[in-house]
């Protein structure tokens, strides 16, 4: 009797999270609707415009240079990179341990590039490459979405990613744009099993930040939850994807190896954080100490607001998870987990930085009425404008 | 198509590499895969200096490596030794201990720490006269009983202080021998496994707290500064 009462809600919670499960189309299907998808790249252009536009009004408003604060902070770092290369010891800040070790090399490298190996202004080349990098993400992310999401709303996608809150990241001499890029075609690529461009851009995305690393350990996750157990005999039938496995960390161990050369100490990038108070920890314990502090000592905002982020990505990770969107949910549960571990610093960014956040943000925005869904990305660019006054005032937090 | 149901085929319905082919897949993965062996092999036994393994690796002080002069101690002086103090900096608190804000006294994060002085030339003139240190020590937590705390100049043990939970003063003669002809010698202070707040029941701070130095001062072995002591 009490199993059939309690049957009831259980089956009707389980049928209504199955509603809620994404189709994932084969490879064939996938590929046909990448290359069907229209991507609005004249929108992409006007969102990019508009927006940099508003916050270069707010530069000029405030006797803010714009070039010099969009290259502060750890652009100083990439700069420092592009025209000196890595250090060999660390003597940086105020106490002398901070070297540019934490810093992965591709997006300096890229910078290096495009200012004709120093010769350009790096200020401004960084914030059009950055903002270029941007531009095609935004067309790439139209595109996963189409594979992924038929029928979602792209311009809404588009607009979302230009203008929410801390998307000033992505005009700034930060890794941000380009870690985006990568992260969307190595997915675009994955769901058409094109494996040979996901080996590349997974040892690319790996050699822009620490996080890129995660991308293989979620892209496990997803074959153990969609193969079970026979994705370990399949491994052994598809020795492409246990190339990936190996060759997507493979950007990691480059820049390793460089430092080892440069340092020799392999994990120096690793290490250089307990310049910036970082120490391993356990993420859940730093998560109930932010979110205690509205209680304790609410003035002090900072590790608060950081720790009620960090919960929002908690939920958006388990809305992904709700979908089987396993790819995703792992690469957000690896993104916002193994930093939060070090601490609630820059968490934010860290989210903002990895696009299936982003991706699950519009997901839930897409199931809203349409007006509110508008007006709630309006609210978002609006409360970004304040971050961006505060980003000019260099304000700390903001990092 | 239901997200864990069919086949890989059906799932992931790209061609399968050939049975030909297979071999140097298999192939290019190992060669990577040895290669990240290597690093993580190499990873494991860095090539770095004392500084940058007790700092970087075993966060074994806060202090990467001694920055700054270390200062001319004037007898009869109080030195406080707190960040932003003259004996706070990297300087002298160059092994071992915490420096964290300039109104807390510094604390040691390992068992035995060095701290790094130097008295003023007219104290030991080329080393011929023993100075007295007197420092005012504590051991966390404040309820902790007295243990011996072992005090070395340079290589040598000079004494042993019960320590405890509150704050006392301490002195040690340095004999003329173990200060060098600059006036410069390190004190060392080998005392009970530190403690971690978190550990002790006191709050959620989980590194380690030994001996805690407030101030120290200098005189010379008659009791009286070496100015007044002159004829």
């Amino acid at each position: 009797m009490n199993d059939s009462v309690t049957a009831g809600p259980r089956s009707t919670l389980g049928e209504r999270f199955k509603t809620l499960a994404a189709e994932t189309p084969p490879p064939a299907e996938a590929l046909a609707r990448a290359q069907a998808v229209r991507i609005p790249w004249g929108h992409i252009l006007l969102a990019l415009l508009v927006t940099r536009a508003v916050w270069l009004a707010i530069a000029l408003w405030g006797d803010h240079s714009y070039l010099h604060a969009m290259a502060q902070f750890d652009g100083s770092w990439f700069k420092g990179i592009m025209t000196r290369g890595y250090d060999v010891e660390a003597r940086g800040m105020s106490d002398g341990d901070a070297a540019n070790w934490a810093f992965f090399p591709l997006y300096p490298a890229l910078l290096w590039l495009v200012t004709l190996g120093g010769q350009l202004d790096p200020e401004l080349m960084g914030v059009l490459l950055s903002n270029a990098l941007l531009a095609v993400a935004l067309g790439l992310g139209c595109r996963y979405l189409a594979i992924t999401r038929p029928g979602a709303p792209l311009l809404l996608f588009v607009w979302l990613a230009a203008s929410m809150p801390y998307s000033f990241y992505f005009s700034a001499l930060y890794s941000e744009s380009l870690f985006w890029l990568l992260c969307l075609a190595s997915l675009i690529d994955w769901r058409c099993q094109r494996t040979g461009r996901v080996m590349l851009w997974t040892l690319l995305l790996s050699m822009t930040r620490a996080t890129g690393v995660f991308w293989v350990i979620a892209m496990g996750i997803e074959l153990v939850a969609r193969l079970r157990l026979r994705a370990f005999a399949e491994l052994w039938r598809r020795p492409d994807w246990l190339l990936i496995g190996v060759v997507g960390p493979l950007g990691l161990f480059l820049f390793m190896a460089l430092l080892y050369h440069r340092t020799g100490d392999a994990l120096a990038f690793s290490h250089v954080q307990i310049s910036w108070g970082r120490e391993m920890g356990n993420p859940l314990t730093n998560l109930i100490e932010g979110l205690s502090y509205w209680q304790s000592a609410p003035e002090t905002l900072r590790p608060a607001w950081q720790a009620s982020m960090a919960l929002i990505g908690v939920g958006l990770i388990g809305w992904l998870g709700v979908q089987r969107r396993w790819l995703e949910m792992g690469l957000a549960g690896f993104t916002l987990f193994v930093p939060l571990a070090t601490g609630l610093d820059a968490i934010p960014r860290y989210m903002i930085g990895m696009p299936v956040f982003v991706l699950a943000l519009h997901d839930l925005l897409t199931r809203l009425p349409r007006t509110l869904a508008w007006g709630l990305v309006m609210l978002g660019a609006l409360a970004n404008l304040w971050l961006v006054e505060n980003w000019y005032d260099t304000v700390f937090w903001l990092v | 198509m239901t997200p864990s149901s069919g086949s890989s085929d059906a799932l992931y319905g790209a061609p399968r590499p050939r049975r030909s082919q297979r071999i140097w897949w298999l192939l290019a993965t190992v060669v990577v895969l040895a290669f990240e062996l290597t690093l993580l092999w190499l990873a494991r036994t860095p090539r770095v200096d004392d500084h940058y393994r007790r700092y970087f690796i075993e966060h074994a002080t806060t202090c990467y490596r001694p920055m700054g002069e270390v200062p001319v101690l004037t007898p009869g002086e109080r030195y406080p030794v707190r960040k932003g103090e003259s004996l706070g900096n990297c300087g002298v608190l160059w092994a071992g201990f915490y420096s964290p804000q300039p109104d807390v006294p510094v604390s040691a994060r390992l068992a035995e720490v060095t701290l790094r002085l130097r008295v003023a030339p007219e104290v030991s003139p080329a080393g011929s006269q023993a100075v007295v240190v007197a420092l005012e020590l504590s051991r966390f937590p404040d309820s902790a009983a007295a243990l011996p705390v072992e005090v070395m100049i340079g290589e040598q043990t000079v004494t042993r202080w019960p320590v405890g939970g509150r704050y006392e003063r301490f002195e040690v003669e340095v004999p003329a021998a173990l200060i060098a002809s600059d006036g410069s010698f390190s004190l060392t202070l080998k005392g009970p496994p530190p403690i971690a707040p978190r550990d002790a029941g006191l709050d959620a701070n989980k590194f380690p707290v030994g001996l805690r130095l407030d101030a120290l001062t200098l005189r010379s072995p008659l009791g009286l500064t070496p100015a007044r002591a002159q004829p």
